[in-house]
């Protein structure tokens, strides 16, 4: 190894005679898309973070099934007809649902793919997070609004034809 | 019944639909999984009360090229580990995953086109 590395007059030294050379010289590789994370400190941060990821997405369904629920009780005690407020609030639910969550996963799998191939790093990744969380839940709410806009007449179809036939 | 009415109509089918295999796949395939000290830990992130049962699914629905190349990223631990997921798995779990997911995929694309048509003005 002497005989090797006599010719390199750099005082750093090189990777194999000096260790701190190495591990600098791996951590600032510029050819390899790196999203370090290098501490204990910040692996305990992620993990925090993914909870409080959870704990909103959990909320947020909560948020969601509550109002949901009001809505329909508001309808029985204004004497309106419940079932079609019912059907109305689930078919909305369970559609929002779908396509939201569908939204993301093909967005996340999007931001990975750009992972892989770009040298993207956390700022890219935190902006492209956000621009696929903000077009879910934009997909989520416009379905949203849009069935629970034509629910109503779905279900009025749907019992005429029940009760014709 | 008007026009976007029967599409809206079609998308509460599909997703109604959807709903209820998540919960079979959930109930026969993830829960197998969670219990598996092999691949209890490699189920993903968990977003939201339930998202591993999308990892998964997407794990062992989608072809394997498709998760490799998305393995090979950093911040591969958000996704289930499709390796072992194949791995600990029998072959009415992996059809039940292709349809779920699938099914979800195609509510979640029938959605966009929804939302698309009724912007550009479709249905007016």
């Amino acid at each position: 190894m002497e005989s090797v590395t006599a010719q390199v007059k750099s005082r750093r030294g090189t990777a194999l005679s000096n260790l701190d050379r190495s591990k600098n010289i791996v951590r600032s590789s510029r050819n390899v898309a790196k999203l370090d994370v290098t501490s204990q400190a910040q692996a305990s941060e992620l993990v925090q973070f993914t909870k409080y990821t959870k704990l909103l997405g959990n909320g947020l369904a909560v948020i969601d099934f509550t109002s949901r629920v009001g809505n329909i009780q508001n309808t029985h005690r204004t004497g309106g007809n419940w079932h079609r407020q019912l059907f109305i609030e689930s078919s909305g639910f369970a559609a929002s649902a779908a396509i939201g969550t569908g939204f993301l996963k093909a967005g996340g799998y999007g931001l990975g793919l750009l992972m892989v191939s770009t040298p993207i790093g956390w700022v890219g990744l935190i902006i492209g997070g956000a621009l696929v969380v903000g077009a879910a839940a934009g997909a989520s709410m416009t379905t949203n609004y849009i069935i629970t806009n034509d629910a109503g007449g779905i279900y009025g179809s749907l019992m005429n034809w029940i009760t014709s036939s | 019944m008007t026009e976007r009415q029967i599409l809206v109509a079609f998308i509460i089918l599909l997703s109604v639909i959807t709903g209820i295999f998540f919960v079979l796949f959930g109930q026969i395939t993830v829960r197998k999984l969670r219990k598996n000290p092999k691949t209890k830990d490699v189920l993903g992130l968990e977003f939201m009360s339930g998202w591993d049962i999308l990892n998964a699914a997407q794990a062992l629905a989608m072809p394997k090229c498709w998760s490799k190349k998305l393995e090979k990223s950093p911040l591969s631990s958000i996704n289930a580990d499709s390796t072992l997921l194949f791995e600990n798995t029998n072959k009415f779990d992996r059809i039940l995953a292709a349809i779920f997911y699938w099914l979800w995929m195609f509510t979640g694309f029938s959605g966009a086109i929804l939302i698309l048509m009724n912007t550009f003005g479709f249905f007016d």
